[in-house]
């Protein structure tokens, strides 16, 4: 079982790699985009502000709650903080388990109660902001 | 010492409540500070005392929660000088 949470600076670049036990049939990989329009205005990009470390401590929970109560094997969880451009990453998940029902449910029960629960607030940038001016 | 650190210590008594998001901008400030006059003992007398003194909270109040030392607290949770503070309205992240 393995579970690895991490807040990046800036958008998330290298794809998450995750070694899988051999018994595991399935692997999930979900990635948050930047989009265009924020509330139908256009955008240059997100600024997240964190507050740690009670949001990498919520996610450490929810991604034990992962392997304890969905019952998969490997969880990796990576979210930006700063500036992400449009088009990039700024959230990524990695779920991997025996079947691809648990893995999906994990998976999307997981996203769901980050979007409640954990810490982490984006303000848009206007499209005509650089990212030196966003922060 | 860090700024989480002096905040966490606060003066005189006095407790300390970090803000994020819209809060923050709302009130154009990360922080708070609470004197130990107003004696604020618990996490619910620090919800009314807010949405009387920042009237600006007050729409947002039913949707804000209270963290006390990283983890969300109930409204009997009693709060000191020492405790890190922070209200933790609607999250965005993902």
């Amino acid at each position: 079982m393995t579970v690895r949470v991490a807040i990046c600076d800036g958008p998330l670049t290298e794809t998450a790699r995750i070694q899988t036990t051999g018994d595991d049939g399935a692997v999930v990989v979900f990635e948050g985009i930047v989009r265009r329009l924020e509330e139908g205005r256009p955008i240059s990009g997100l600024t997240y502000e964190v507050y740690s470390p009670m949001a990498e401590n919520l996610l450490q929970e929810l991604a034990q709650s992962l392997i304890r109560d969905f019952g998969v094997t490997t969880v990796v969880v990576e979210h930006s903080r700063g500036f992400v451009p449009v088009g990039q990453c700024s959230f990524r998940l990695v779920v991997s388990g025996w079947h691809r029902q648990e893995v999906f449910r994990a998976s999307q029960w997981f996203v769901d109660r980050l979007k409640e629960d954990v810490p982490i607030w984006k303000k848009p940038v206007p499209e005509d902001t650089t990212a030196d001016e966003a922060g | 010492m860090d700024q989480v650190d002096q905040i966490k210590q606060g003066t005189s008594g006095s407790l300390r409540v970090l803000l994020f998001g819209a809060e923050a901008t709302l009130l154009g400030t990360s922080e708070i500070s609470v004197p130990a006059e107003e004696g604020i003992r618990t996490v619910g007398d620090l919800r009314n005392w807010l949405a009387n003194r920042h009237g600006k909270l007050g729409p947002l109040m039913n949707q804000i929660r209270v963290a006390v030392n990283h983890r969300f607290a109930a409204d009997d949770t009693p709060l000191g000088p020492d405790d890190e503070i922070a209200l933790i309205g609607k999250v965005s992240g993902g």
